[in-house]
């Protein structure tokens, strides 16, 4: 019995008999399968953690960054010291020529350079005030420093800087000026 | 059917977790459907395993995207009908492709054959005889359900062109059938 068949009865035939295909895959697929899906699996796992190890790396590395930056910062202000230095200037040079010690030459080669004198002079004012504690003319005076804190320095300096000028009368150079910056 | 289909939205479930033997369940219940899907575009064994790998490994990559709104089943036959697609794209540049008129003249338009009592196997291993370009456009379109525009993306051919060699795929099937009928009388 010949049927002639339209398009969409034959596709439909066609599609039925398909309906329920089914097929066993061997064995060894299902290995396969699983065993690159663990792979796969390990492979995400290494890069999650690798990235944890990248995050971290780059916080420390932005944390230490951050802390450089802040002791720069902290580190700039003993810049203006030298500002401050001068004062001890003619003090030294003064006390240096009256005592004639052994740390006086050293004080001399500071002369040569003007710039460093201004570091260096804080340093040996202290050496001086040193020496000059020593000196049992200056008791009261040494007294009357160690009696006042650290901010009577000024005070100090301005009080003692007429003695001075009437002192050496001639070298009344650096006195007023350098107590002027530091108020 | 309410109770398998709860059954199944809390395997996926499970298997959206990761859950690995939930996807040794998914996997024991739809590979044979899988791997019959495979062996109907790849026309060879070693081919169907290559695209059931690559497809399962995708279907478990991308389950997540999954809604349980849409036929798990369905949406299985995609990947692995995307896979072999994929797969037959990947080697058409390695294999001659004959045109369907030197193949087969079609003589009798929707003539059919006499008696539709053909068995799966004996539709399969006469679709297989198609040329492969149109061989692959009427699986898709006549068994799978996609449409001609589909079809044309999914092959990189023209809409025109997928049509017209549907049109000549069932010419030459009937044919074939019709033959392969005829042989059977006579035995």
């Amino acid at each position: 019995m010949q049927k002639k068949m339209k398009n969409e009865e034959f596709d439909h035939y066609i599609q039925s008999q398909f309906a329920d295909e089914a097929i066993t895959p061997p064995q060894q697929i299902e290995g396969a399968i699983f065993a690159a899906m663990a792979k796969n699996s390990r492979r995400k796992k290494l890069g999650v953690i690798g990235t944890g190890i990248l995050v971290l790396g780059a916080l420390a590395y932005g944390v230490n960054g951050t802390m450089n930056t802040t002791r720069v910062v902290t580190e700039t202000p003993p810049v203006a010291v030298p500002v401050a230095a001068p004062v001890a200037m003619p003090v030294t040079l003064e006390v240096l020529d009256q005592e004639e010690q052994p740390i006086q030459k050293q004080e001399v080669h500071d002369d040569v350079l003007p710039a460093a004198a201004a570091a260096s002079a804080s340093i040996v004012l202290e050496d001086t005030d040193a020496v000059e504690n020593a000196r049992p003319d200056n008791l009261e005076a040494v007294a009357s420093r160690s009696v006042q804190p650290v901010v009577s320095n000024s005070q100090e300096n301005s009080q003692e800087l007429p003695a001075i000028l009437h002192e050496t009368d001639s070298e009344v150079w650096v006195m007023p000026a350098t107590v002027r910056v530091k108020e | 059917m309410r109770a398998m289909e709860a059954a199944d939205i809390h395997i996926i479930e499970r298997c959206k977790k990761g859950d690995s033997n939930a996807q040794r369940q998914v996997y024991a219940r739809y590979s044979s459907m899988m791997f019959a899907v495979a062996i109907r575009y790849t026309n060879a064994r070693v081919d169907a395993e290559d695209v059931m790998q690559e497809a399962w490994i995708k279907v478990f990559r991308h389950i997540k995207s999954f809604s349980e709104h849409n036929s798990f089943e369905g949406w299985l036959r995609r990947i692995v009908v995307n896979t072999a697609i994929t797969h037959y794209r990947r080697n058409q540049k390695h294999q001659f492709q004959l045109d369907i008129e030197e193949v087969h003249a079609t003589p009798n338009d929707f003539e059919a054959f006499k008696e539709i009592d053909f068995t799966k196997d004996e539709l399969a291993k006469a679709i297989a005889q198609l040329p492969k370009g149109y061989g692959m456009v009427f699986k898709l379109y006549v068994i799978d359900g996609f449409k001609h525009k589909e079809i044309a993306e999914q092959l990189g051919i023209d809409l025109n062109t997928s049509k017209s060699q549907l049109s000549r795929a069932r010419r030459y099937l009937q044919d074939v059938l019709h033959a392969m009928s005829q042989r059977a009388k006579k035995e």
